[in-house]
């Protein structure tokens, strides 16, 4: 296992990915296109996440931890229908929800994952 | 490559993930959701307990800690418990922040790393 950080497309303010010690840090994912609805949303990021880990050699169900924003909690229900609908059920990792306001008014979800390499 | 153990497990989330030495748990709420912030908060604790141990820790093992609360003036009341149960030579690094959380009642809910 290498020591040194790797950092997948940095930028000045920040990586989309960052890989120590066998452990990934992805940065909040948000969807592709923010006038589509929660559900697709959440299939757009949850495709993004799915490319990031490939990058690193890892895949979904490598995935240790999520914190998943969503702008209205009523909407969770259709983030969780994208959720279910990807995720592995045998390798799901540990979840949280919560509700804030995100980066832009149209944004309704963003996730942020931390993954085994 | 070390091995991924998951406790508690359903098709969405796993209570606890263990890999390469580290523990993370989900955000843990309380059953009790007629309680207070203070009271829910000793049942998350009760909780969070109860899952470092099925994963080989304890609190005294905490990395991190991030607080969600419902209104930041429960903070208070999600101290005084937090201030009775953290191992006060081993208190993780921590934020508190405001959001609204899965059901209205629900004060509280904590999110937790820690070393096996």
């Amino acid at each position: 296992m290498s020591n040194e950080i790797v950092r997948y497309d940095p930028d000045k303010r920040l990586s989309d990915m960052v890989e120590y010690a066998g452990t990934l840090y992805l940065a909040g994912q948000v969807g592709e296109d923010s006038k589509v609805g929660m559900k697709e949303q959440t299939v757009s990021i949850l495709a993004q996440i799915d490319k990031l880990l490939a990058r690193a050699g890892s895949d979904k169900s490598k995935i240790l931890s999520a914190v998943i924003y969503v702008a209205d909690m009523r909407l969770k229900p259709k983030m969780d229908e994208a959720w279910m609908a990807w995720m592995d059920p045998k390798c799901s990792p540990a979840r949280a929800t919560v509700e804030a306001r995100l980066g832009s008014a149209d944004t309704l979800v963003e996730i942020m994952c931390v993954a085994a390499k | 490559m070390s091995n991924i153990v998951r406790h508690q497990s359903d098709a969405r989330m796993s209570r606890a993930v263990v890999h390469n030495g580290v523990v993370y748990l989900a955000g843990t709420t309380a059953d009790n959701r007629a309680a207070s912030s203070k009271g829910q908060t000793e049942e998350i604790l009760g909780k969070i307990d109860g899952l470092l141990k099925l994963a080989g820790s304890s609190k005294s093992r905490l990395l991190s800690a991030v607080v969600y609360v419902a209104d930041m003036r429960l903070k208070p009341g999600m101290d005084e418990a937090w201030m009775a149960w953290v191992d006060p030579k081993n208190p993780p690094a921590r934020a508190t922040v405001e959001t609204r959380l899965g059901t209205p009642d629900t004060l509280v809910e904590i999110m937790v790393t820690a070393a096996q």
